[in-house]
This record gives structure tokens, sequence and C-alpha cells, in this order.
């Protein structure tokens, strides 16, 4: 030591800690530890919570498991046997080595849990609001479950002897009857009537108004007779493709012959275009492109201005407009060139250069499935009645479920269709626009979260929608490579251990699952572990924002924002 | 017992007989045999360290100052570039009087890239408050590294210990090795007045007033002065135990001589075995500057008196200035009543070998060529 021996040290050293020292001010770019999305759960038809499941199927707990499951999917036994499985096609882990075994282990949750769960805790009040479901397929019964667990009183009104849902193809596919009939069951089980043999005249109108709010019609019953009962001229005026020419082959055209706005695929609206034109309407056929972008079809768009077909480009058309309680047209964006393509994919608030209504009689929509129209109808004012069509996939609909690919769709599809109608039923009844419902959309590939619409209805709701994870955002030095197990037979599935190990796979992509690592690396202590939850929490007001921790986060769940 | 080893072994045993807790090193020719060395005394249980893997050199020294802050003895070691990316945490390590031991295996600076030998690295950190020992044969490096410990420890300084690269980072000599008992005893475990302790929480070289940053580096300058009366006990204890001698400033036959070839490093090998050859023929003797921080300006004078003039050969260039031993020692013997010439020479840079010819020849020059105070005369190869 010196010469002169001190008794204050020779360094700067104080019992003041350093923290009035609010480096944060220095950071021009903020680390957000917040959960985003896993590519499985956008591509999933259904929104489910994927890495969530995979958390709690990893511990063993395949009953929770079962409960995340049905909060988006009343079907866990059909899909896990039938699901065309996207989510394992973008499987992150696939990059890596192999993707997730997600539907066997949807399977092996099924089977563990089916018995042991009944119905779903969580429930809102019962309400005095009731909705009639006509057709007892995948998407009505969809639709009635996600209802039910709106509050609403709902009843399956079936014309046949059973619910139709039976009548899907068990021989010779993957669909197991006892796992249909279970599924079935659980779904009926949280308070859902039942009416099979109902007479036609319980599906009239003047019948439905007298005890129900709101009607369903299911896909499968729309090609029966509940869409005729339900539909008069008055009140609903809106056609596609095929009712058209129906119409047109049993000679009976009348409400086809005022001014039609046509929409749908170009080829498929001038083709319809003309059909009108013939029996003396006057069709107004909206293209979202513009001649440039349809050179291929530049003879058909001659042939069609030619006969008289009026034809309004750089229309995209949106959503159906009402007035007095009748279909008043369509609600259509003027499309900017070139524009449309990218506006189609963000939806409707994005870029757009105006909006016009084209007024009309009759509204066809030549092919729904290729339209961004909202095929919500209006509601209807003078009965109070709302009537929701399945329109929006009406694919699913029209293909014959013979093929195991296609009944794999369509079923999937159905129940997507169900839960979207439910939203859809949901946000008329209360009188909120149908826009609210992209706010629950789950990533950019059309499913939705029943989970985030009942949490916004009326709580906030942390599930993350969007930002989805990409392989490039995690970071393999924390994964070792394992390959995928496979079942010993494809009939029994996976056993409970080998579900746990597959469930360990999953890289819980986007997801915090405390796993400190973020704590570690923080070079200025910044970051703090939560003693009970162990999630990490970030003090700003230490934080430099050097990324080091958005960097080594294993699977993506910080992300990084300019100041 | 005496065994065969280059420099950088030497340094490594040394490291490993003073039982650092902390090691972390990052690998730099000619450093890398050294943190190999030590890597691999801890991979096979030789020496209970902390060997730290880390991914510069400025990491290396934050991990050994972490450690030092919490009380352990640390260790690390680096050369050229290296040391120049600790610059930063130098000067940070000895105001917050972390008693840090980097060996700098002395390697030029790029550009160009050379791996040979000058002086520049470790003396561009002249001004951090970091004591500079240099060494000239392996033994000494050995030695040197076990005094810096004790030294370091006792003034609360980082200490940096120079060994010239290749010259004597990687040739063998024979090198007496202590018996771990002497080295334990005369290097207990470090006993940190000052640390981290997360039970008796204290903020370290946290925002200061300008009057008390003023004070601190006061203090650092009176702890360096008192540092060489340190350095001295130390050599006398070194003695006491390994029967070997060192001071500050070292002088070699220059009884009876009129000129004295002042140098540092192996270079004062070189020199010494020309003035044992020609010594005498010439008129010539050495002084060896072992300390360059704090400079030893007391020691120094006492060890020339007599002469009539002094040869500093620099192996180092401060570009606009010239030889920085030179520009130092001037300094230091400013004022004393005989003022010696002083001839400023700059020899040996990126390695380049000094012969004893070549010492031959400089005398000579130096003989003929009169005043030559204020110019630098240049040993090219």
């Amino acid at each position: 030591m010196s010469a002169k021996e001190s008794i204050a040290p020779p360094m700067a050293a104080a019992k003041m800690p350093a923290s009035p020292n609010k480096t944060g001010a220095w950071r021009f770019e903020r680390p957000i530890l917040e959960d985003r999305l896993a590519p499985c759960s956008e591509a999933c038809p259904l929104g489910e919570n994927i890495p969530a499941i995979m958390s709690l199927n990893s511990r063993g707990a395949f009953k929770e498991a079962y409960g995340e499951i049905r909060k988006e999917n009343p079907f866990p036994g059909i899909c896990g046997k039938i699901c065309f499985h996207p989510c394992e096609r973008v499987c992150n882990r696939g990059r890596f080595d192999e993707p997730v075994s997600i539907q066997e282990l949807e399977f092996l949750v099924t089977v563990l849990s089916r018995d042991g769960v009944s119905g779903i805790e969580e429930r809102h009040g019962p309400s005095l609001q009731r909705v009639a479901v006509i057709g007892g397929d995948i998407a009505g019964l969809s639709c009635a479950y996600f209802l039910r667990l709106l509050g609403y009183t709902v009843t399956i009104l079936e014309p046949g002897a059973r619910l139709r849902v039976f009548d899907l193809p068990t021989k010779g596919s993957d669909l197991n009857t006892k796992y249909l009939e279970s599924d079935v069951k659980s779904v009926l089980d949280i308070g859902i009537d039942l009416r099979i043999r109902t007479t036609p005249e319980a599906i009239y109108y003047h019948q439905l108004v007298k005890e129900f709010q709101a009607v369903y019609v299911s896909p499968g019953a729309v090609d029966s007779e509940a869409r005729e009962f339900l539909k008069g001229p008055d009140v609903y005026s809106v056609y596609n493709a095929i009712e058209v020419e129906r119409m047109i082959r049993d000679g009976n055209p009348l409400p086809l012959r005022g001014k039609v706005a046509v929409t749908g695929s170009a080829r498929e609206a001038l083709k319809t275009a003309m059909s009108v034109k013939a029996i003396g309407g006057e069709p107004v056929v909206l293209v979202p492109f513009f001649p440039d972008d349809l050179e291929h079809m530049a003879e058909d768009l001659e042939d069609a201005e030619r006969k008289g077909v009026s034809l309004k480009f750089g229309s995209a058309p949106f959503a159906l407009s009402e007035r007095d309680g009748r279909i008043s047209g369509l609600a259509c964006f003027k499309a900017g060139k070139g524009r449309f393509l990218e506006a189609k994919r963000r939806g409707p608030e994005s870029e757009q250069t105006g909006s016009f209504e084209q007024r009309a009689e009759a509204v066809i929509i030549a092919s729904p499935e290729k339209t961004g129209v909202n095929l919500m109808p209006p509601i209807l004012q003078e009965t109070g009645l709302v009537v929701v069509f399945p329109d929006r996939f009406p694919r699913a609909r029209s293909r014959k479920l013979g093929k195991e690919k296609d009944l794999s769709r369509a079923v999937v599809r159905h129940m997507s269709e169900g839960k979207q109608a439910a939203l859809s039923l949901d946000l008329c009844l209360r009188k909120r626009p149908f826009e609210e419902i992209y706010s629950v959309a789950v990533g950019r590939l059309g499913a939705l979260s029943f989970e985030a619409y009942k949490m916004n209805h009326p709580h906030r709701y942390q599930r993350p929608l969007g930002n989805v994870v990409r392989a490039a955002d995690l970071n393999p030095a924390y994964f070792k490579k394992a390959p995928r197990i496979k079942p010993s037979s494809p009939e029994n599935g996976l056993t409970r251990r080998q579900g746990v190990l597959s469930a360990r796979r999953c890289f819980q992509c986007g997801r915090c699952n405390s796993c400190q690592t973020c704590y570690q690396y923080c070079p200025d202590l910044a970051i703090s572990v939560e003693p009970e939850t162990g999630r990490p929490e970030i003090d700003y007001d230490h934080c430099k924002g050097c990324g080091i921790c958005f960097k080594e986060c294993p699977r993506g769940a910080i992300s990084l924002q300019r100041e | 017992m005496k065994q065969l080893m280059t420099g950088n072994e030497a340094a490594a045993l040394a490291a490993k007989m003073a039982k650092p807790q902390v090691v972390a090193a990052y690998p730099i020719t000619p450093q890398t045999s050294i943190a190999e060395k030590l890597a691999s005394y801890v991979a096979r249980g030789e020496l209970a360290s902390r060997y730290i893997k880390v991914e510069s050199e400025t990491s290396a020294l934050a991990a050994c100052m972490g450690g030092s802050l919490a009380g352990a003895r640390v260790f690390t070691a680096t050369s050229s570039q290296g040391l120049a990316l600790m610059h930063e945490l130098l000067h940070w390590a000895s105001g917050a009087r972390l008693p840090v031991i980097i060996v700098d295996v002395n390697r030029s600076m790029a550009a160009p890239w050379s791996l040979g030998v000058d002086h520049n690295d470790s003396l561009s950190q002249r001004d951090t408050g970091c004591i500079q020992i240099y060494c000239e044969t392996a033994q000494e490096a050995l030695d040197n590294v076990l005094i810096a410990f004790k030294l370091a420890e006792k003034v609360l300084l980082p200490t940096m210990v120079c060994l010239d690269g290749f010259y004597l980072s990687h040739y063998s000599e024979p090198v007496d090795i202590p018996e771990q008992a002497d080295v334990d005893r005369f290097l207990p475990r470090r006993k940190a007045k000052y640390r981290m302790d997360p039970n008796d929480p204290f903020t370290f070289g946290g925002g200061v007033s300008p009057q008390v940053l003023f004070g601190l580096r006061k203090r650092i300058q009176s702890d360096m002065d008192s540092a060489l009366d340190c350095f001295r006990q130390i050599c006398t204890q070194f003695f006491r135990y390994f029967k070997r001698r060192y001071r500050a400033v070292e002088s070699f036959e220059i009884k009876g001589k009129d000129i004295a070839l002042v140098t540092n490093g192996t270079l004062s090998g070189t020199v010494r075995a020309f003035v044992e050859q020609n010594g005498k023929e010439k008129g010539v003797g050495l002084v060896k500057m072992r300390l360059f921080r704090p400079f030893p300006k007391g020691e120094f004078k006492k060890a020339i008196k007599g002469l009539k003039k002094l040869v500093v050969i620099d192996r180092n260039l401060s570009p606009g200035s010239g030889g920085i031993f030179s520009q130092e020692i001037r300094s230091a013997i400013y004022g004393i009543e005989a003022a010696l010439p002083i001839v400023s020479v700059i020899g040996g840079l990126g390695g380049v070998d000094v012969s004893i010819e070549d010492l031959d020849r400089l005398v000579d020059r130096i003989r003929e060529g009169g005043d030559l105070q204020d110019e630098t005369i240049w040993m090219e190869a």
C-alpha cells in the first residue's frame, strides 16, 4: 500500500447504488419481450395456440392440452386423424431437422383425455338471445359450439333423422366413427339443444323469427331446402353463379331484370354477366384489375362490352351494402394500379385510393371464394332476424367429399367456417362492425382466434396474433438435433412417453417459456426475473438497447424496436 | 531444478505456480502457447482456476477485471493488437485499482502485418497507469511474473510483464524452476481489502465529482512512486527465497567505462555478450531497464554515476519524437550536475536482429562521430 496509509480506499467505492444513473436514456433500440406468433399457429385453419399446447404436452399435462385445443377447435379427435396439418409444413423445426409431430400429438391428447374432460368450464353468462343453426354438419356444429361458448342459447335444427355430420364417409378414410361420435357428443354436451326431424315449416322464415334472434344456415343445408325457405326476393338478393344459372334454367329470372352488380373472378363474372344480359338485365361487372392486367382475356372483355355489359375496372368490392333492410349494392374500394393484390392480402384497411358504392337491385358473387367480399348479409332491419349464409367457403361445399385429401380439407374448412360464422353472428347481434373480426385474425392466412375474440369481449387478451416467428429469428445454438419419433403403428399412434418426447422437440417459437437466457446475458443487469412466474422483466431505466437479449433469445420471443 | 523451456512456457509455469483463481485469454501469435499451456494445466486439473473462454482481448481483460474486483487473483496474456484492444479497459483497471497481471509478448503493431518483436505495443500503454516490467531471459520471465503478482496486489495496480516475441517467447533456455512450497510462501493467497461482495454491496468506479477524481489520480501517482520501494523490497524477499537478485535498473561492467549502452528486453542479452567480449577494448558497459513504469529515476541516476556518455538503444519508435526510452531517460537525468550526452539509437524494429557486429559498428561510429546528441541513429539491417 502507499507510504502513507490512507483511510479512504484508493478507488471510487460508494455505498450508493449506480442505479440513479438512468443509462436507459442512451438507448435507441428497445428490446420488447412479447410473445410472437408461431408459424404453425398461423397455418392452422383453426388458429390453435400450438406452442402452448406443446408446452403442456411436454410436461405430460395432456388433459390441460386437450382443454387448450378445445379453446379453438371443437373436434380434436377428427382433426387428429384427418386434418391435412399445414402446421407441420411450416414448422420451423422442419428447417432444422424434422417438423414436430403436431397432428399425432393432437390425436394422442384426444385419446388420453376425451373421457376425462367435461365441457368447458369458462362460459359467459346465459343469454336471452337465441340462435338457430340449420343443419348439423361440421360447420353447423362448430358454429353452435362457439356461439354457446359466447353465451347464446343455441338450437340445432336438423331436418334429417340424425345429424348429417354422421354422413361423412368413414369407410376408406382415416375418419374413425368412434372419435367422430365422441367429438360430436362433447360438442353437444356443453349445452346445445338439438331438434331432429324438423318439419319444413319449422324453418320457415316467419316461424324462425318468432323464436330466434339469429339463424345460421350450415353449408350442408344451403344446398337443400333451407335457403329457399329463408330467402325472399325482398330481403336477400345475393346469388352465386350456380344459382343464377339455375334461376335462368327454371325460368325464374325475375330478380335479375334490373341493375345487377356482378363480381367474382373476372372470367366467371363475365360469363355470368352475359347470361344476365341475355335475359334482359343490366349487369355491371366490378373488376379489381385493369385491362393491362387482363391481357390474356382481352377478347372476352371486348366481346362483353360489345354485348352491352358494363365493366368497371379497378373496383374491388368488399361488402354488401344495404338500405332500408334491402340489398342496395356493393361497397367497393377504388384500387390503385398494381396495388390490389397487395391490398387483398392485407385486408381492407390497407392502401386504397377511396371507396364507392355500386348501387344495384341484385348482387351476384360469381365465385365467392375468389373475392375479398364480406358476405355477411346486412342486418335485416324490418324483422331483426340475422341470417348468415356460409358463402365464405362455397368450394368446400360444392366439392364432392370423395377423395381423402378433399375430405380432409373440406372438413377442416367447415370447422373454421363455423367459427367465423359464430363470430360474425355475434358481431351482428351486438351491432358491431364486421371489420372487428380482423382484430382476431391469427396471422395473415385467414384463421381466427376464438379465445382472442372472447377475451376482447369485453376483456383484453394477450395471445400473440401477429409478427410471425421465422426460422431466421431463432437461435439454433440452443437446440440439439433430434429425429422425429415415429409411432410403432399408425393406428395406435404415439405412446404417452413418445408424446412427451415429441412435444419436447417443439421450439416454442415466439413463446417466452422463462428459460432466462436473456437474464443471464444482459450485460447491464437490466433484465430481472419475476420470482413467482419466472418471467423476465426489462428495466427500461437502465437497458441501453445493446440487443444481446434479442440476439440470444432461443425462440424469438424478444423483438427490437426503434425508439 | 533446471529445465529447458521457452519464455512463454516459463511465464505460463509462473502463472500456474501463482495459482490465479481466474484465467482468461484470447490466443494471438506469439502469445498463443501461454494461453494453450494454461488451458491444459486447468484441463488436467493441475491448476484449480476458472479458465474463461472469451471472444476477444477486451473480454479477456474484462473477465479478469471482474474476477479481480471479486477479490480473485487473475491472469491474462496477450500481444500487439490484442493489447491495443485492451487499451480502454487498462485505464479502467488502473483507475479501479485492480491488480490484473498481463503478460504481453511484444510484437510490432500492424500495419503492415508482422510477427516480430518491438515494444510499441506495450509502450503505447505507457499512460494507462499500468506497471511495466521487461524481461531479458526465460528465467526472468518466470521470476518477473511471480514478482509482478506480489507487486500488483500490494500496490493495487495492473501489471504488465513484457516478453520479446520469438527471441524470448519461442527460444528454449535452461530455467531454474522454484519449489511450489517456496512460491506459496512468497506469494500467499490474495487478500483483497476492497472487493465486490453481494452481502456488503458497494458501487465501484461509479460517477464521482471532479474533485474526487482528481484526488484518485493523485493517489495513483503516489502509489506508483511507492511501487518503486515495494519493488525493491519484493526483490529482496525474492532473493531470500530463490537466490536470484533483481533490480529496477541493472548495470553490467560499467566500472571504468565511459560509455553505457542502455537497453531493455532481450537486446540486453546481446549487449551483455558484446560487453563480455569487447567491453574492455571498446570501453562500454550495459545498463538494463527492467522497470519502465514506474520509471526508476533515482536508481537510474545512481546506476550511471561516473559514465561519460549514454547510448540508448530503443526497440520502439514514437514517430515525431524518436525513441521512447531515450526521451524518458533524458527527462529523468535532466538537471543532474554533469549533464550526460545521450545518443538515441533506434534498432531492431519489427524483430530485426541486432547482432554483436552491429553493436561493434555502432560503438565505433559513436566514438568517431562526436556529439550526435541531436540526431537519431538508425541501426538498419
